[in-house]
């Protein structure tokens, strides 16, 4: 199987769980619901960077960009959990 | 069928495309990285509004649309693999139906749009709709964009150019992954 084909199979699983999480009500610790929303974001980002966009064999370029987008994702993290303080 | 685009991905150490398509790329992860960061600080300073909000939003549309995104984003990885072997009419057809997919992105957003404003939540509602609109609006207007690029490349179908429009694509695939849950799922 292409690493794209797989890398949208977890995408798609993802983005069902957190619907159906949601539904279940998942969002009631406002906390814990925004870091498994971040880790869920970071997953699917990464997956997009590295089978989508094929940084997957990039070396260097591949680390300096994960690490970019998964700094801004955990920066915005960081300040939407502010509002639950 | 997998040797295409696994093979060639791993004896690449550059970056696939265009440089300048990776410019371009970072500097969009940047603008609605702080687009978002923005939203949080609004959020932050009235959080009444921005949970009412985001209440108002259907996260089944959001969800639908990012399943469309992404199932858009491997048709064009496989015309981009199409491409590659130098299969120009595969090459074309999955990029017609990359960009076919991403259309009904468009049909299922400017519906909540159209929703939402016959319910009287518009641009200038509160901050949360000031945001949701500018913010979804200046992505949607970049998969207006990315379809018009994936159908001229599709026209166009040089494996320089079908790597420099999915690569564009899959942009707004990520773009999408980061907006969505903040907009849609927060409560």
């Amino acid at each position: 199987m292409r690493a794209s084909t797989k890398a949208w199979i977890v995408t798609i699983a993802l983005t069902a769980l957190t619907a159906a999480a949601l539904s279940a009500g998942m969002n009631a610790a406002p906390l814990g619901w925004l870091a498994f929303l971040a880790a869920v974001t970071l997953v699917k980002g990464r997956l997009i960077l590295l089978d989508f966009l094929e940084l997957r064999a990039t070396g260097r370029w591949r680390r300096g960009i994960v690490t970019g987008f998964s700094a801004a994702i955990l920066t915005i993290a960081g300040l939407l959990a502010l509002a639950s303080f | 069928m997998s040797v295409g685009h696994s093979s060639h991905a791993a004896a690449r150490q550059g970056l696939p495309g265009n440089p300048l398509i990776w410019v371009l790329i970072l500097s969009e992860i940047a603008a609605f990285s702080a687009a978002l960061a923005g939203f949080a600080v609004a959020r932050l300073l009235d959080p009444a509004t921005f949970a009412k909000g985001a209440a108002a939003l259907n996260p089944l549309a959001g969800s639908a649309n990012t399943a469309i995104l992404l199932t858009s984003g491997l048709f064009a990885a496989w015309a981009l693999d199409a491409a590659r072997r130098g299969e120009t009419s595969a090459t074309r057809r999955l990029l017609v139906a990359a960009a076919s997919i991403g259309a009904v992105f468009v049909v299922v957003k400017v519906a909540e749009y159209v929703g939402k404003a016959a319910i009287g939540l518009t641009i200038d509602t509160d901050a949360f709709f000031t945001l949701y609109y500018l913010v979804t609006g200046f992505h949607l207007a970049h998969v207006a964009f990315g379809i018009a690029i994936l159908s001229l490349v599709a026209a166009f179908p040089e494996k320089e150019n079908v790597e420099t429009g999915v690569a564009f694509w899959h942009m707004i695939d990520l773009v999408w992954v980061m907006v969505f849950p903040v907009f849609y799922l927060l409560r």
